[in-house]
């Protein structure tokens, strides 16, 4: 009895959590008040000072500093006439088969990816523009919502990425390495989505968009579409190059983004173009809700920066890798387990403050069974990313319903196909490392790899 | 009541949009000061003080939007089980849910207040950015006393904390209505991502229909 009451008081910063999240305190005080509980119940009241200062030194840190900038891109991206030209540009080369749209949408879901990373801009630019033309092409509204909600979870796997910026921030991972580990998660979770539709197209006899496009035809939305698709070149290059820091990349992909914007407004004028970028009242708009979500997401990095040391105080990642270990230590069983308390944990939680809770708590359990950090860190984006479309509390199915009007139920219902799929990507990435761990070892050993030494 | 959270609620409206309008002239001052770093690196002349502002921006934003993203309900939490709860049940633990923000928020300024008054380290780049920048309107006197010290900017924290204090007095006053009147009160509820709207009455009504076509009832 005694013992339970030690381990009761041991893990007060856990259960006391889960109390308070339950009842529906937000994430951001629930975690401040189990911090509170937790030092109180280990008499170290005193350390309460130092946690404001844990909290500044979590939000006032340069890696940090790419979320905002992420952010922002994706905002500025998304108000543009880029998503039409994306858009435009998978119609051109897709729009033909069978089921057109709907690989139309996981496509330009793909092309996406690489402008912003959030899944939530990913849902609510391609949605409003993809679920009305699905419906007028003989779709329902709620498979046209499935399918937009199902594929914008690719948006934060496929780099860059605010999820794995933050990641890699609270677990010190190298975050171009998460970066180009993501790319291959990323375009097998579409692939998986477009098998499946591909599948449903020829059971329900889904319409095709368009007629098959002359190559001339492609070639024009594809230089439509050339210049917001060279972002992901520019992030990617300038960070693997060493060129620039991850933050800097980031805060050069606003300018680009605002240049390209600049550039569509000077061809608008000039007539060259049919559409006009936006103007500074739009603007205005955009650094608003910049503002907004980057706040939300700083202050939740700042408080989880000083949870995980209480967390550490109280010893909870050791408790937790010895009882893993108590019940297995075959590293399958293990990956199975946290698969599956990811996807639960997703079903209630956003991406985001479920990585600053849990990546602290479970990554040295993983390194525990000898994991590799970035098949861990990628394959823990990945699930809890997946769970942005899961119900009862996924954000992207909360944005698509909005946006469609059908009902969450409706919506609930047709997504089920598409998550079976992203949960078998998630088991596959899992469990051969090679998807995640592949891309990135290429890179460092390129040099190798081209003069021959390797072979 | 009424009067109290109408009080509440035009003081907590417009400090939360003050510090909406400012956080968003910091955040183009972050990223004009990490673009200038980038380029000033490329022309070999590197300078020193944008990452110093950069960060300093930063902290501020976090902590100027918090009280408006607590007022709009845009901190992450929970809501499947209080959602399902009968109305009165729901309002009774809001009012509690509340008063436990409310103490955490207290906490947490008087900690930051005394994290602010032990701020007196200098922030080097700025210091030096700050007396070139003075140099041709002060004496030289003047401008070799003055520092930027690290409280300038830990002065948002308390500040923040402040704000959010305010706004947890207003959502205790709001659930307490709540209780009396048995009519649920929200202040701009809003999707993320889709719309962001002003708190009009006309607006919570469209929100709160639009909440009906995706909860399934």
């Amino acid at each position: 009895m005694g013992g339970i009451l030690t381990a009761m008081k041991g893990l007060a910063v856990f259960w006391g959590f889960l109390l308070l999240l339950a009842l529906g305190v937000p994430v951001f005080f629930a975690m401040i008040g189990a911090g509170v509980f937790q030092l109180w119940q280990l008499d170290r009241i005193a350390f309460l000072s130092m946690q404001v200062n844990r909290v500044y030194s979590g939000i006032s840190s340069f890696p940090i500093m790419a979320v905002p900038f992420f952010i922002l891109a994706g905002e500025i991206m998304n108000s543009g006439m880029v998503t039409k030209a994306l858009v435009d540009f998978s119609r051109a080369m897709l729009g033909h088969i069978r089921g057109g749209l709907a690989h139309v949408n996981i496509a330009a879901s793909v092309l996406f990816a690489g402008l912003s990373g959030s899944a939530v801009a990913d849902a609510s630019a391609l949605g409003s523009m993809l679920i009305p033309a699905m419906e007028r092409n003989g779709y329902s509204t709620r498979f046209a919502a499935a399918i937009t909600a199902a594929s914008s979870v690719i948006g934060p796997v496929i780099p860059p990425s605010g999820l794995m910026v933050l990641y890699a921030f609270v677990m010190n991972v190298d975050v171009a390495k998460m970066f180009l580990g993501g790319i291959i998660p990323g375009l097998m979770l579409a692939g998986a989505l477009m098998l499946v539709t591909a599948f449903m197209a020829r059971k329900y006899d889904f319409p095709v968009a368009n007629e098959r496009m002359a190559w001339r035809d492609r070639g024009q939305a594809g230089l439509r579409a050339f210049f917001p698709l060279l972002t992901p070149v520019i992030l990617l290059g300038g960070i693997l190059s060493g060129y620039y820091t991850p933050t800097e990349a980031a805060a050069v992909a606003v300018t680009y983004a605002l240049l390209l914007n600049i550039g569509v407004k000077i061809g608008y004028k000039l007539g060259w173009l049919k559409e006009d970028g936006f103007g500074l009242r739009a603007f205005g708009g955009i650094l608003k809700r910049t503002a907004v979500q980057s706040g939300v997401v700083l202050l939740l990095v700042g408080v989880s920066t000083g949870f995980s040391q209480v967390v550490a105080i109280a010893h909870m990642p050791e408790m937790l890798t010895n009882l893993l270990l108590s019940i297995s230590d075959n590293v399958w069983v293990f990956l199975l387990l946290v698969n599956v308390f990811l996807f639960i944990v997703g079903m209630v939680l956003d991406a985001g403050p479920a990585i600053l809770i849990l990546g602290p708590i479970l990554a040295p359990a993983s390194a525990a069974y000898g994991i590799d950090p970035i098949h861990f860190a990628v394959m823990m984006c990945l699930n809890v990313t997946v769970g942005l479309a899961t119900p009862p509390m996924g954000l992207v199915l909360f944005v698509t319903t909005s946006i469609s009007g059908a009902r969450f139920s409706e919506i609930v219902r047709a997504i089920i196909p598409f998550l079976i799929a992203e949960v078998v990507v998630i088991l596959m990435v899992a469990y051969v490392p090679v998807f995640t761990t592949g891309l990135p070892w290429v890179w460092e050993h390129w040099g190798d790899i081209v003069s021959g030494a390797l072979w | 009541m009424r009067l109290m959270i109408d009080l509440m609620s035009r003081l907590n409206r417009l400090i939360s949009n003050i510090g909406v309008v400012i956080a968003c002239g910091l955040l183009v001052l972050m990223t004009s000061a990490v673009i200038l770093q980038v380029a000033s690196r490329e022309l070999r002349n590197p300078i020193g003080w944008t990452e110093e502002v950069a960060l300093a921006s930063m902290v501020w934003v976090a902590f100027l939007v918090g009280p408006w993203a607590y007022r709009n309900h845009e901190f992450t939490r929970i809501d499947v089980v209080i959602e399902a709860m009968p109305l009165r049940t729901r309002s009774i633990l809001q009012v509690f849910i509340h008063l436990f923000e409310a103490a955490i928020t207290v906490g947490a300024t008087y900690y930051s207040w005394r994290f602010f008054l032990g701020g007196n380290s200098i922030l080097p780049q700025m210091t030096h950015l700050m007396r070139d920048l003075l140099a041709p309107f002060t004496s030289s006197d003047a401008v070799k006393a003055l520092a930027v010290k690290n409280k300038y900017v830990y002065v948002i924290l308390p500040t923040g904390f402040t704000g959010l204090f305010l706004v947890s007095v207003e959502h205790v006053l709001r659930a307490i209505q709540t209780l009396r009147t048995g009519e649920e009160h929200r202040v701009g509820f809003h999707l993320k991502g889709v719309e962001h709207t002003p708190d009009t009455p006309e607006v919570i009504q469209r929100q709160t229909d639009n909440d009906q076509d995706y909860v399934e009832r």
